[in-house]
């Protein structure tokens, strides 16, 4: 099969300086993200790492603008290339009919726990048949026939019988595939996977990751992969963005951040899991100091400075710039801008 | 090595639905489970979800009873104690011996209990001291897992999901165990926090002259942190070795599939599309006849088909595996041969820059 989009270096999707704020009656604001820049390509998967509560899934939900009423994206924009020219997303009302034929048509999204994201109630024929219908002119004969074949594709054995099934009918594994089935029902141009293989077993994840590598290939799609486990960024990523307490503090080839990351969360979070080593060549592990503190109490600056073992005089009062560290790997830290000299003093 | 704990042809039947006149169905969660915990050890178990790893581990406590097979504990004199054959009152001063730390952090800590009583609470229903000595000892307990002094007013929602998988870890600790069991310990934390708690389990197992079992999902830390893992499939003990052992030449098809599923954090080790792992776990309630593991064996013939393999010593070797084909089989492990530089065609096939002259020290 050849690639629907052919392979090019122009982003499809850009994040630019975005930032996103939660509102509450009574209690102050929280930033949530405070600063993201991403950019997707076609064919091409950007792994978004970091732990819970970094911002990540609030990232990727802002792009689909699901955000709950009580956000509000404050200040950036998220150019989408559509065929009649970019657009920004950012300005789309949610339930504008410009975002509907966004949403779930072009761009589409994989759940973290497929249960709580299907329809109970529903067979996952009928779940997929009303996104066909809804974004196509195809009869309900003819969607029912695209979602036997997207189910196929996905590797669900008996598409056509288990497309009457429910839900719980299937095990988790065959549920997730099904989830992947509806995100790819109408060939998006990208694909946004939140955590699609967290809450599965490891043999049954590995499937899950060769399946999406091999749609990858079949449809040509760009991907955004949000992950806090390290072992599958390595396994499927081609780019990798590193966020920490609302702000994406490194971004760069995949091979070139594992070889040699450049901020030092980075570097921690890569020294804290535990290699597949022999245990003469083990070493202990080196955790980050303390914990991640609240959106709250995030300093001015770099919002890693109060567990950074390197934090000097700039760190918590100027935020660092990206700073370009080698062809498409960027950083934010002081220490890639300062010398030595001054960060020893 | 001594013997701490040995579990004999345990087995554990459920019973599913059923009434007055209907028969219950069976579902057998643990089959014919034989193992032994030397003191001092890492004992880690593994396996996918339903493969009964915490249903063995609440069996050794008898926090379920079981349905069949004895637990013994070995007394630190030398005398040997059937815990499965004792009733709730003369088990509890081995549960004094034999602690157990949970997965999820927050539904194990009570949400109305202050973090100084939750902890206390061991010591209160053991009798061991009380007034000011037990006030000492809880504190000393805690201060040792890195929870201050001044925090112990707090209830559990005041703490972070690192700060209350501590708090669990008092408690276990506080009663000076010889065996605990952790269950997912760090299953639900991140991973700098999970890192945390790894070191701080190897701190007071030195400290402590601790025996863990160890169960776990992830293999990535079992071989960080165990010295013998064992390896469940649907209610079988599969294989039973050595860490290294295990990680460098398994001696079962299902510990191949698991190590070959395992996403490694280096890019140049990576694996690549794999047609060979295949199916899932089978239901329970529905296990092949034979070796329970044949429908997925990518090496499976007749004999698997029909005739169940037992777990037997593999000669040559400190393994045990239950397979049929244990020796002949070359299984292949998950540390990366000395020297491995990784294929060109994985570099060229993703359209890659070429790696420098290192290609191991990714992340290092």
């Amino acid at each position: 099969m050849t690639p629907l989009i052919p392979m090019a270096g122009k982003p499809l999707l850009s994040i630019n300086d975005m930032s996103i704020v939660f509102t509450s009656p009574d209690e102050p604001d929280i930033e949530a993200v405070r600063q993201v820049d991403l950019t997707l390509t076609p064919g091409k998967t950007l792994a978004l790492v970091g732990e819970s509560g970094c911002g990540k899934s609030v990232t990727a939900r802002a792009v689909l603008r699901l955000l709950d009423k009580n956000a509000d994206i404050r200040t950036g924009e998220i150019v989408y290339e559509a065929e009649g020219g970019a657009v920004d997303v950012v300005r789309l009302k949610p339930d504008s009919l410009a975002m509907r034929a966004i949403r779930g048509a072009q761009i589409s999204m994989i759940f973290q726990e497929p249960m709580s994201s299907l329809s109970p109630v529903h067979t996952i024929g009928n779940q997929i048949d009303e996104i066909i219908v809804l974004h196509e002119r195809l009869t309900q004969k003819q969607a029912r026939e695209r979602t036997v074949s997207l189910l196929d594709q996905v590797g669900i054995p008996g598409a056509r019988e288990r497309a009457n099934a429910y839900p719980f009918e299937l095990s988790g594994g065959l549920r997730q595939r099904a989830m992947i089935a509806m995100a790819l029902a109408c060939t998006p141009k990208l694909l946004i996977a939140d955590e699609p293989t967290t809450a599965l077993d490891v043999t049954t994840q590995a499937q899950i990751l060769d399946l999406l590598r091999q749609l990858q290939d079949d449809f040509g799609m760009a991907m955004l992969f949000i992950t806090h486990d390290l072992g599958v960024v390595a396994e499927v990523a081609d780019d990798i963005a590193v966020m920490y307490l609302g702000d994406v503090v490194e971004q760069g080839d995949v091979f070139e951040v594992f070889k040699a990351p450049k901020h030092p969360y980075t570097q921690a979070l890569m020294s804290s899991v535990p290699r597949l080593q022999r245990k003469s060549e083990r070493t202990r592990l080196t955790p980050i100091k303390g914990t991640v503190p609240s959106p709250k109490d995030r300093p001015v600056g770099c919002a890693f400075t109060s567990r950074c073992p390197h934090a000097f005089a700039p760190c918590p009062t100027i935020r660092p710039e990206r700073t370009p560290v080698s062809e498409g790997h960027v950083a934010r830290c002081h220490l890639l801008t300062h010398t030595k000299e001054e960060a020893l003093a | 090595m001594t013997t701490l704990l040995s579990v004999e042809h345990l087995s554990k039947v459920f019973t599913l639905g059923g009434g007055l006149f209907k028969e219950g169905r069976e579902l057998v969660a643990l089959n014919d489970i034989n193992l032994t915990v030397e003191a001092g050890e890492t004992l880690a178990i593994v396996g996918e979800s339903g493969c009964g790893k915490t249903t063995l581990g609440r069996c050794i406590i008898k926090a379920q009873p079981v349905s069949d097979g004895h637990v013994y504990y070995h007394k630190a004199g030398g005398e040997k104690v059937e815990l499965t054959s004792l009733d709730k009152k003369a088990i509890k001063p081995y549960r004094r011996d034999i602690r157990m730390i949970f997965q999820d952090p927050m539904s194990s800590l009570n949400p109305n209990m202050r973090v100084f009583d939750i902890v206390a609470e061991p010591l209160r229903v053991h009798k061991i001291c009380k007034g000011r000595e037990l006030e000492d000892r809880v504190i000393s307990t805690l201060a040792k897992v890195g929870i201050p002094a001044d925090a112990v007013g707090r209830y559990p929602h005041a703490f972070s999901g690192g700060q209350r998988q501590r708090i669990g870890i008092a408690r276990a600790l506080v009663l000076d165990p010889k065996l605990v069991i952790a269950d997912e310990a760090v299953s639900a934390l991140d991973v700098s926090i999970q890192a945390q708690v790894l070191n701080l389990l190897d701190d007071l197992k030195e400290e402590f002259g601790l025996t863990y079992i160890f169960i776990s999902h992830d293999l990535g830390v079992v071989n960080y942190i165990a010295d013998r893992v064992v390896v469940m499939y649907l209610g079988h003990v599969v294989e039973n070795a050595p860490t290294e052992m295990l990680f460098e030449r398994p001696r079962h098809p299902y510990t191949e599939m698991l190590l070959e599923a395992l996403p490694i954090a280096d890019p140049t080790r990576r694996k690549g599309r794999n047609k060979e792992l295949k199916g899932e776990i089978p239901y329970l309630g529905n296990r092949p006849k034979g070796c329970p593991f044949h429908t997925r064996c990518k090496y499976a013939e007749d004999r698997c088909r029909t005739e169940k393999p037992v777990l037997r010593p593999i000669r040559g070797t400190a393994q045990e595996a239950a397979c049929h084909f244990a020796e002949i089989l070359e299984l292949k492990g998950a540390y990366d041969a000395p020297g491995f530089v990784p294929a060109p065609t994985l570099v060229d096939a993703g359209g890659l820059p070429a790696l420098g002259s290192s290609p191991r020290v990714a992340g290092q």
